[in-house]
């Protein structure tokens, strides 16, 4: 295979990975948001349907940077938002009823568990 | 996408590695490569096996302090390949366009082995770490599921590895060095700028300067192909200067010198006979210290 067709092979694969990658169309995500305080992080529950496409949106408005990840099996990665900034996470729900959780945090600072419970009905967005 | 990225840079240094062996018609270390490899991996397995059992209790800001510090510590691994790496492309002759066969030094060998056993290690244990956690939600199905995309990643990230291997083929000798020398460089640009991250992240040293920008809106970290990004290039939505200026003096820096700088050749020893017809091997004979 010729150098350029090899090339065009490896664009080719790059960008499949690339586009493969950027998920469904966006603005189908019910919004849920998260504020970042000085003591800790709010709303401490959540609620989501089965299934669901959410997207977490995070406000940082404390003086230092925080986290957000899912844990205890919850698949989402560690998110840092830096001090006044915002972060989007979207989110699909599993689908089964069941109860999951995000830490939200400060590595020197406080740290909040917030309850992301997942119903198979339409849930409001905390309970 | 978190298997697929990270065992991407993994296939991508040993797709390097395995390159340079076979360019330089030192094939037959394939295996002690390969065996590198896989004591890694037993290695990864069992060191996330003690992590997810004994360390739990270990505070975020520790964890993290440890990725930043192994990542620095990459950074300094990947330097070495490209000063390597340097010396060796200055040893062909320009008018060199074959395979030689040169003797590889035993330090030379084990320091590439070390160098695939470090980047297995080190994505192995943050992603198998992932993988442990995802797999253990509610329910077997969706464990199992989650661990078989996670398996399926990793396939997905040696494919392409595969063809970085088999395309690096196709360049000349010197141009090989050249162009895997420069990918080094980009990737452990994006290294000093993780790294430098996690250490911010885990307060072992403040946030360096503040953030000029937030791109997150545009290319948001969270998003696959961000992640991407951030894994192999050391993307970041909102960077603190001292990521910025850290990782532009490292690529810029390392870019320029080491296209720029004329190294002093390697000691190599040629086999006799070895130069493929085509090359000069008159020239290349006269610039070759003989062991």
């Amino acid at each position: 295979m010729s150098m350029s067709r090899w090339g065009m092979t490896v664009l080719a694969a790059v960008l499949l990975m690339v586009v493969g990658c950027t998920g469904g169309t966006p603005g189908e995500e019910r919004v849920l948001q998260i504020m970042a305080e000085q003591d800790g992080c709010t709303p401490d529950a959540l609620a989501v349907s089965a299934g669901e496409r959410v997207r977490f949106e995070v406000t940082n408005k404390s003086d230092q940077d925080r986290e957000i990840e899912g844990i205890e099996g919850m698949k989402v990665e560690e998110v840092l938002i830096p001090k006044g900034l915002t972060r989007n996470i979207p989110y699909t729900v599993p689908t089964e009823a069941t109860l999951l959780k995000l830490k939200c945090y400060s590595p020197a600072g406080p740290s909040t568990i917030i309850e992301v419970r997942v119903t198979d009905g339409a849930a409001d967005a905390s309970y | 996408m978190v298997t697929v990225r990270e065992g991407f840079e993994i296939a991508l240094i040993i797709a390097i590695v395995l390159g340079y062996l076979v360019r330089t018609g030192n094939r037959r270390h394939f295996g002690a490569v390969w065996g590198g490899v896989a004591l890694a991996t037993a290695v990864t397995a069992a060191a996330t096996l003690v992590l997810v059992l004994g360390l739990q209790e270990a505070s975020t800001s520790a964890k993290e302090a440890f990725e930043g510090i192994t990542m620095l510590v990459a950074v300094g691994v990947l330097t070495w390949m490209v000063i390597w790496m340097k010396r060796q492309a200055a040893s062909l002759g320009n008018d060199l366009r074959s395979r030689v066969d040169v003797a590889l030094e035993r330090g030379s060998l084990w320091a590439l082995i070390g160098l695939v056993f470090s980047a297995v290690i080190r994505e192995g244990i943050e992603t198998s770490l992932f993988l442990v956690a995802g797999a253990g939600a509610a329910g077997t199905g969706s464990g199992m599921r989650f661990a078989l995309g996670g398996v399926l990643g990793f396939g997905v990230a040696a494919i392409l590895g595969y063809g970085v291997y088999r395309g690096s083929h196709l360049l000349p000798v010197r141009q090989f060095f050249t162009v895997t020398g420069l990918l080094v460089i980009v990737l452990a640009a994006g290294l000093l700028s993780n790294g430098l991250r996690e250490l911010q992240d885990s307060t072992l040293i403040p946030v360096l300067g503040g953030r000029p920008w937030d791109t997150d809106a545009l290319l948001a970290m969270g998003s696959p192909t961000g992640g991407l990004l951030h894994t192999l290039l050391g993307y970041d939505s909102a960077p603190s200067w001292g990521q910025i200026v850290g990782y532009w003096t490292y690529l810029l820096g390392g870019a320029a010198g080491f296209v720029l700088v004329r190294s002093t050749p390697a000691q190599i020893r040629v086999a006799p006979g070895a130069l493929a017809a085509g090359s000069h091997s008159r020239t290349q004979a006269e610039s070759i210290n003989e062991g």
